[in-house]
């Protein structure tokens, strides 16, 4: 037998022996029985002397490689030994890791985040506008004439020097286009309030998500695909949408945008009120009365824009029944949303 | 507003199902839900008819009654004071349960035996009428369910109609849609009238004083009426849209309001006061009760109708209770007018209610249909009231409104909606809505008066796209707009801290930016809030000025609930008065409190103090790679005097933090201590936190010695740590505190701080005595700043 093939013999025998090995006593036998005095292994390193230069260098290379990985083999196992008999020191594994405590945003937080996160990635830019608003920008210049029932559907706060809370996120349209010129493609999400009796389904406060995008070919049908891919993005791959004609002052012409139920498929419950539909955003083509305020042309420009909000969409998805929670702050409610 | 399916059937003349008329309708903007009563609600409920009646012999206010079902004779007790013999009544015998709850059963009731009942309206669900028992007409059938003989099994719509469909409040109009939608041509019902000798103006006349206001003013006179109830189907009709029946006079002009959407007033000829209508603006101090009783103090914001004296109607709003038609009333004086939106919005809410009409005149009735609603109450008042209409209407048509005529662009329906619609539909569908086209190159479209929201092309095109169906417009499927979208650090800025917060521990809360007043100024003190004039409670009258307010709200209903250890962050908006408009920065607020860290077996759990809060602004600086925070010490409204720090990063102060004053926490019912932080977003963008040059990781080892001074209680940590970095120079790497220690053994009055210090040097290994060379220096700086002594 060629010598090398000899060593390799020796490591694989040595290397199970020592694996099986499950005490010290046993340990120390078999290092003596290799690496001893009048080891295995010591006697086919004493026989390389009889090998010629290139030999002993090959050989002997290998011989010692292999001496050192037993060596390093019979250290790493004594101290699994020493390890495993110790048990009197053994933790008691079952009790609590030092805790490292990660925080919770706030539903809202979340839920608006993973909104302008996929409006983001259709190339929508974030644009903000101010909570105490004009009359001008929150009514007059989106097309709601003074004294207009429209303006009936918007309770509103007022405070002081003719000024007003924000209703709706549609002011920051009106803000941004006067800065810009097409296309502009935002969304502008925020908090805006209505002067509505605290109830389970009302808060005076919430946080909406507007959408706008205004170019030279902008289409009913743009309107449709985006809020298709938001919702297919948002709620579930391929569920149906209803878009309802309705009315905004701001747009013409208007559709409430509804979702078929995702919690009964549309066969009706309690959440869709057995209708099999939840009503989620309002859109439509920006009224060209919104374009004449701000001084864009009518005939060149066409745009649509959506608004959606935040805590509806909040309290469907994790069926919250009571938007009170959301402004309680009772951390035992935070604590349950990621 | 409520209509029933047969009604809206028999008007469009199509017969679709109530299921597909809810979608069709819904998918073209008259979003309508339908209800039904319950058929099991009626079961065992038939029609009777009372043959014998009795008094109960041991109870002085029941009735003992005999009524024939068709089936047999049932006995039935009934309390009722409007039973006779030989009425036809609904009778339910035991099996009902009325209203799904009520079950009928045999009983006895004072040893007489019971097997049914006789229902009044409220006991069947119908309405809340409970002052008798219902009396069907004598034709009813013996035996015939009740649910078939009062047509119960038809559905009613309840419909939410958007403010700009004046012409879908009405039956009529709604009508109309179902035809187009139906692709049928629509043909209102037509009005036949048989017009009586004597002449209507030789009874009335009309003046208007405010002709923009009231445009026109047609009136009717009906002679010789007898008011009574009306007959059930027009009662039922009524009902089902939600209105109840008065007597068949009043009932009838709410009948033509709601079938034609122009709201009527009938007027008692009599007790009108003259011959003359009057249409003028109400004078300041003018008194005028209205028929609910209620008295108003007028001004000219409220349109009157007056009898050339004083007032007999709030115009559009509601009648005066001195015209009012009564049992007594012989002859109708009949208003059919069109007064302007704007007009009665204001009078109504000057006067503090709105009705059935005003709501439809804010939106805008049709000006040329004031005749034909005339015509259609008149000729009901001669067939359910036995009334003789006089011959002609008194109209007074002061303004003229005519209809206009628009241009259509053809283009312009794909361009908007992004959908081939052939130019037939755009055709058929403006002209099954009542509009005249004419056809060309473009079309040239004439709006009939009852829709006054159609006065552009785009609401052209809304029509089209609305009867066309939004959801037959195909979707656009690939994405367009900008090529680059920027990302603004205004909006990062927030992630990041919401990203860094979170991995320090703390949950987000959320406040709703309006605060209490009171608790608002206490909490603040310096800062004047903005009022809120219209608030919604006390606890929303002012917008905060500090976050302080929304933190500490929280964590009183936190601690309401026994959630006592809590470390919450905010961000979000304050409001402050500014210059040319209101500001309104964006700060991120930090509250700690109770055991911060919680109960953990291997030590004892602590209570939160300031450190955790400076150390958590540290974590924020660190996440954020902006320089460490500095603490100056201020007074600061909301936390306690004296230990209330400004904090300050790169020279720049991003905000402040301490201790909560205790009295501003009590004002949540926080009793509690907290520590609380309010950074100013703005300033933290500032700062920056680029990228900083690379540096390579030191090559060669470093050396520590530990030092350990006794010094003044008074030497701040930090003056020590910038003389040990001063002394000690470039090759002092890092110092870290690892020990602060008052009492025995050392002395009163000093406290022992000890000091780990890394010492190395870019260039080389350094050799000991080097080490001790700047140690020793940074001694002697310590001995001689601060008398300091070494401690072994």
């Amino acid at each position: 037998m060629d010598i090398s093939d000899r060593l390799r013999q020796l490591e694989q025998a040595a290397k199970g022996e020592l694996s099986g090995a499950e005490s010290a006593d046993l340990l120390e036998q078999i290092r003596v029985r290799y690496l001893g005095k009048k080891g295995e292994l010591t006697a086919v390193l004493r026989g390389l002397k009889d090998l010629s230069v290139d030999e002993r260098k090959t050989i002997g290379g290998l011989a010692n490689r292999i001496k050192t990985d037993l060596e390093q083999l019979i250290v790493e196992r004594r101290e699994d030994l020493t390890a495993v008999s110790s048990k009197d020191a053994a933790p008691d594994y079952t009790l609590p890791g030092r805790p490292c405590y990660f925080g919770h945003r706030h539903l809202i937080t979340i839920v608006m985040d993973e909104i302008i996160g996929i409006f983001q990635r259709m190339g929508f830019e974030i644009a903000d506008g101010p909570e105490i608003e004009s009359d001008y920008y929150n009514f007059g210049a989106l097309n709601f004439p003074p004294d207009h029932p429209a303006r009936d559907e918007q309770d509103t706060f007022y405070v002081e020097g003719g000024l007003l809370l924000r209703t709706h996120t549609s002011p920051v349209q009106v803000r941004e286009f006067e800065k810009r010129t097409p296309p502009v493609k935002i969304i502008a999400p925020g908090r805006v309030f209505r002067n509505e009796a605290v109830s389970a389904r009302h808060y005076c406060v919430f946080h909406q998500v507007e959408g706008f995008y205004v170019d030279t070919r902008v289409t009913f049908g743009d309107l449709k695909g985006a809020l298709e891919a938001f919702c297919f993005e948002f709620f579930q791959e391929g569920v149906k949408l209803r878009f309802r004609p309705s009315f905004f002052p701001f747009t013409e012409p208007s559709a409430e945008v509804d979702v078929q139920c995702f919690f009964c498929g549309g066969k009706g419950c309690p959440l869709c009120k057995y209708e099999g539909w939840l009503e989620i955003l309002g859109c439509g083509m920006i009224d060209p009365a919104v374009f004449t305020a701000v001084g864009y042309d009518n005939d060149k420009y066409t745009g649509y824009a959506f608004g959606m909000g935040v805590e509806r969409i909040a309290q469907l998805k994790y069926q919250v029944n009571d938007i009170r929670l959301v402004y309680d702050n009772d951390i035992r409610f935070i604590r349950q949303f990621r | 507003m409520k209509l029933p399916h047969s009604w809206l059937c028999e008007l469009s003349g199509v017969n679709w199902s109530v299921e597909e008329m809810e979608k069709r309708l819904t998918g073209s903007g008259t979003a309508g839900v339908a209800e039904r009563i319950d058929p099991a609600h009626f079961a065992h409920v038939v029609v009777g008819r009372i043959v014998k009646l009795d008094r109960h012999p041991n109870a002085d206010k029941l009735l003992v009654a005999d009524v024939e079902s068709g089936r047999g004779t049932h006995t039935v007790i009934c309390g009722a004071p409007n039973c006779a013999v030989g009425q036809k009544v609904a009778l339910a015998v035991p099996g009902a349960v009325l209203k799904g709850e009520f079950e009928i059963k045999e009983i006895t009731m004072r040893g007489v035996r019971s097997a049914g009942m006789i229902c009044a309206e409220d006991e069947l669900g119908l309405s809340d009428d409970h002052s008798g028992i219902m009396v069907f007409d004598d034709e009813a059938l013996l035996g015939t369910p009740v649910f078939e003989y009062l047509g119960l099994d038809d559905a009613v719509f309840s419909f939410e109609i958007t403010p700009n469909r004046p012409d879908c409040l009405s039956a009529i109009g709604v009508a109309r849609e179902i035809s187009v939608l139906a692709g049928k041509e629509f043909r209102r019902p037509s009005v036949t009238l048989r017009e009586g000798g004597a002449k209507a103006s030789a009874y009335v006349k009309v003046a208007i004083d405010d002709a923009d206001a009231c445009p026109r003013y047609a009136a009717r006179i009906i002679d010789n009426i007898t008011i009574a109830p009306s007959p059930w189907w027009l009662r039922k009709r009524l009902r089902d849209c939600g209105v109840r029946p008065i007597n068949n006079i009043v009932d009838i002009t709410n009948y033509v309001m709601l079938e034609t959407g122009h709201p009527l007033h009938a007027f008692d000829y009599h007790r009108f006061g003259s011959k003359e209508v009057v249409v003028r603006r109400g004078r300041p101090g003018e008194k005028f009760a209205t028929l609910d009783g209620k008295e108003h103090t007028l001004d000219e914001t409220v349109l009157l109708i007056t009898n050339g004296k004083e007032g007999v109607a709030a115009a559009g709003v509601m009648g005066g209770l001195n015209s009012e038609v009564e049992d007594a009333t012989r002859t109708i004086l009949l208003e059919a007018a069109y007064f302007d939106p704007l007009a009665i919005r204001r009078s109504a809410r000057k006067l503090g209610f709105s009705s059935e009409s005003s709501y439809r005149f804010e939106r805008g009735v049709d000006p040329n249909g004031v005749i034909a609603a005339a015509d259609r109450a008149a000729s009901l008042m001669a067939q359910l009231a036995g009334g003789e209409v006089l011959a002609g209407v008194v109209d007074t048509y002061a303004k003229k409104i005519s209809p206009k005529t628009i241009l259509l662009r053809l283009d312009q329906v794909e361009r908007v909606l992004g959908a081939d619609i052939p130019t037939s539909f755009v055709e058929k569908t403006l002209r099954g809505l009542g509009m005249d086209v004419a056809a060309g190159e473009n079309l040239s479209v004439t709006v009939p008066t009852f829709r006054p929201d159609v006065t552009r092309e785009i609401d052209l095109v809304e029509e089209v796209a609305r009867i066309y169906g939004l959801d037959k417009i195909p979707n656009v499927t690939t994405n367009s707009g900008p090529l680059f979208t920027p990302i603004h650090r205004r909006e990062t800025v927030k992630e990041d801290l919401r990203r860094i917060m979170t991995g320090l521990g703390f949950d987000e809360t959320l406040g709703s930016g309006m605060a209490h007043q009171g608790r608002m100024e206490k909490i603040d003190g310096v800062t004047a809030p903005i009022p809120v004039s219209n608030p919604l409670s006390d606890e929303f009258t002012v917008m905060r000025t500090r976050l302080l307010y929304s933190l500490l709200l929280s964590t009183g209903n936190n601690v309401r609930h026994r959630n006592v250890d809590m470390k919450i962050f905010e961000i979000g908006r304050v409001y402050h008065r500014g210059d040319a408009w209101p500001d309104e920065p964006v700060m991120l607020g930090i509250l700690i409190t109770g055991k911060a860290e919680g109960a953990y077996w291997r030590r004892p759990p602590q209570s939160a103090d300031l450190f955790d809060l400076k150390g958590a602004l540290e974590g924020l600086a660190e996440g954020l790679g902006i320089d460490a925070p500095v603490l100056k010490p201020a007074k600061i409204p909301g936390y306690s005097s004296g230990t209330a720090f400004e904090v300050y990063i790169g020279g720049r102060r991003i905000g402040s933090m301490g201790p909560v004053d205790r009295t501003a926490a009590r004002l949540f019912d926080v009793k509690q201590d907290c520590f609380a932080a309010e950074i100013m977003v703005g300033e933290l963008i500032a700062l920056g936190g680029e990228s900083r040059e690379f540096r390579l990781p030191p090559r060669y080892p470093a050396s520590a010695r530990d030092i350990a001074v006794v010094v003044d209680q008074n030497v701040p940590a930090a003056k020590i740590f910038e003389a040990i970095t001063g002394a000690g120079g470039e090759l002092v790497e890092s110092v870290a505190l690892f020990d602060l220690f008052t009492g025995e053994p050392v002395p009163a009055g000093k406290k022992s701080l000890a000091y780990s210090i890394t010492y190395r040097s870019r260039e080389k290994t350094l050799a000991d005595d080097e080490v001790d060379q700047v140690h020793q220096r940074i001694v002697d700086r310590l001995q001689a700043a601060f008398g300091a002594r070494l401690r072994e």
